[in-house]
């Protein structure tokens, strides 16, 4: 409208632990970042004062935002398709209850090309390889809900681990890797593994294996009477639990390794680097202990030239503190992938 | 230009990588100008316009009642008068009809004494008169009738003949015959008390036309 405030763009990446939000300078890119802000996502409090207190939310009183979620029930699963069986109208349905064990009526699931990330092309069916990425549908409103109270708009909700994978897969791209990168999203509960390349998504794999699961390991080792006190020290980054990594990822190393294995073997590709996320800030190095144990090293992103090539700046003063890897989930919100990067195989 | 509809997740080409799960359906309309706006001020407006209507409605249906009111009133304050006018009218009337009547009788082709002296005359010696009626109709376009009514002395076929008779001299009269058309012999029946023959002649006084 003539006489309107003209809003400003908003990205908020909301993680089981903490939630990124960031401003900027419209809503569609080219942009420039004008703050950015990081809080537990306990914190709603904190959350809906910011968006409040913010200039650029225009008439509606929203901060209208593109949504980055992480539900702990989420999928996002590569699966190969039977074409022959395609056309069956409860084939979908079938892979959902069998293959994932969801029950498809209550989840919302769309399908996207592994390899770029675009819709999958229901009606030409021609490729096997499929990336199916849903949650449950409550779950949907449930959140949508939870943001409008604080403020926020959803003028998207996305998968952040959808949005990861393809800021990564943009990333290796941009820095013209060949070798594959793990992917871990390490949740209280459970961890979704990927190995991914600039070629697109290669493996999804959730494994049933969190932080929850390192507690009584925890406990065991420093001998304490219940498991609560574990992870209050766990989470508290006020003891080095570095002597007793090892012992603590051991079955979640079990798993990745299998699937490490497995991808070694039918790609003939070794994983060349790790990347955690949605780990809290008191675990990062939790990371590292992953990465040793696999003898691999961890990734470390050169985040401004990446956010440059994404016709992404940031303000004077905004700057991404350390370690710069935790914004990689709110920035790939950002990233609309129409960077020129350089493709050799196309 | 504001759009009346929601902007809604119309299903075009997702951003690579953006896979969009938000249930539009269950979000808050957040446009400028919002839809409800123009629903809330269209019914608003229908409202208002037949309230106004209603309220003119209401207001034509009092006032016609006040006037219906006002009118009887003045009814009901000229009753009296308006029972005294009739009654006077009533006798106006009553008299200007005795009037008329009595304007017919000075007008008439025939005055009644000469009828009388004429119908004395001619009258033959078989035949009695013991009633004679003269009706005068209100209307002035009916014409007057004379009605006679007697015996006739002699056998049936004498009395026939007689009056026959009787009302062809009538008729052929210079006088008579000359205002009054058609003369009748309405009747002609025996008599049980006398035996003779009972007569009844009509005779009614020409109209302007016949003249």
């Amino acid at each position: 409208m003539f006489l309107a405030k003209k809003s400003k763009g908003f990205c908020v990446e909301i993680g089981e632990y903490s939630t990124l939000l960031a401003r900027l300078s419209q809503p569609e890119a080219p942009f420039i970042v004008e703050e950015l802000q990081e809080f537990p996502s306990t914190d709603l409090a904190a959350i809906t004062d910011w968006v409040k207190g913010t200039e650029g939310k225009g008439s509606t009183g929203y901060a209208h935002a593109t949504c980055g979620i992480y539900p702990n029930k989420r999928i996002i699963r590569r699966h190969t398709l039977d074409l022959k069986k395609f056309k069956e109208p409860a084939y979908f349905s079938e892979i959902y209850t069998q293959q994932f064990r969801v029950e498809s009526e209550k989840y919302t699931i769309k399908p996207v090309n592994p390899d770029d990330g675009s819709d999958y092309d229901m009606v030409k069916a021609s490729q096997k390889e499929v990336l199916f990425c849903g949650l449950p549908s409550e779950e949907i409103i449930t959140l949508q809900d939870k943001l409008l109270e604080q403020g926020i708009y959803p003028e998207r909700l996305e998968l952040g681990t959808v949005a990861t994978l393809g800021g990564l897969v943009n990333y290796q791209k941009f820095k013209q890797s060949k070798s594959p990168l793990l992917l871990l999203e390490i949740g209280e509960e459970s961890t979704q593994s990927f190995i991914l390349s600039a070629d697109g998504v290669d493996i999804s794999r959730p494994i049933f294996s969190g932080i929850a699961a390192m507690i009584p390991v925890v406990q065991k080792e420093l001998g304490l009477k219940d498991e609560e006190s574990a992870k209050k020290l766990f989470y508290s980054n006020t003891f080095d639990f570095t002597s007793m990594g090892g012992a603590l990822v051991k079955k979640l190393l079990k798993e990745l390794q299998s699937s490490i294995g497995f991808y070694e073997v039918q790609t003939g590709q070794s994983i060349g680097t790790v990347f955690c996320t949605q780990l809290p800030a008191s675990l990062n190095w939790l990371s590292t202990t992953i990465a040793g144990s696999l003898g691999v090293p961890t990734m470390k992103m050169d985040m401004l030239p990446w956010l440059e090539s994404l016709n992404i700046k940031l303000a004077d003063g905004v700057t991404l503190g350390q370690p710069e890897e935790r914004w990689a989930g709110l920035f790939s919100l950002m990233a609309s992938h129409q960077n020129a990067v350089p493709d050799e195989k196309k | 230009m504001l759009s009346l509809t929601k902007k809604s997740d119309v299903p075009v080409a997702a951003p690579m990588w953006h896979t969009n799960f938000r249930n539009f359906e269950r979000l808050p309309d957040t446009k400028t100008v919002r839809t409800s706006f123009f629903v809330n001020t269209g019914a608003g407006a229908a409202a208002i316009a037949l309230m106004l209507w209603l309220g003119y409605r209401e207001y034509t249906i009092h006032s016609l009642g006040e006037q219906i009111a006002q009118a009887q009133a003045q009814i009901d304050a000229n009753a009296k008068q308006n029972t005294e006018a009739l009654r006077l009218a009533k006798i106006f009337t009553d008299e200007d009809k005795k009037l008329v009547e009595a304007e017919a009788f000075l007008k008439l082709p025939i005055p009644v004494s000469e009828y009388i002296e004429l119908i004395g005359q001619t009258l033959p010696k078989e035949i009695s008169i013991d009633f004679a009626d003269a009706r005068m109709p209100s209307d002035p376009k009916i014409p007057m009738v004379y009605v006679l009514r007697g015996l006739v002395a002699g056998t049936r076929d004498q009395a026939a003949g007689s009056a026959s008779s009787y009302v062809d001299s009538l008729r052929a009269h210079p006088r008579l015959g000359a205002v009054l058309d058609p003369i009748t012999l309405d009747k002609l029946t025996p008599d049980g008390t006398t035996g003779f023959m009972s007569i009844e002649i009509t005779l009614k006084v020409k109209t302007e036309g016949k003249k």
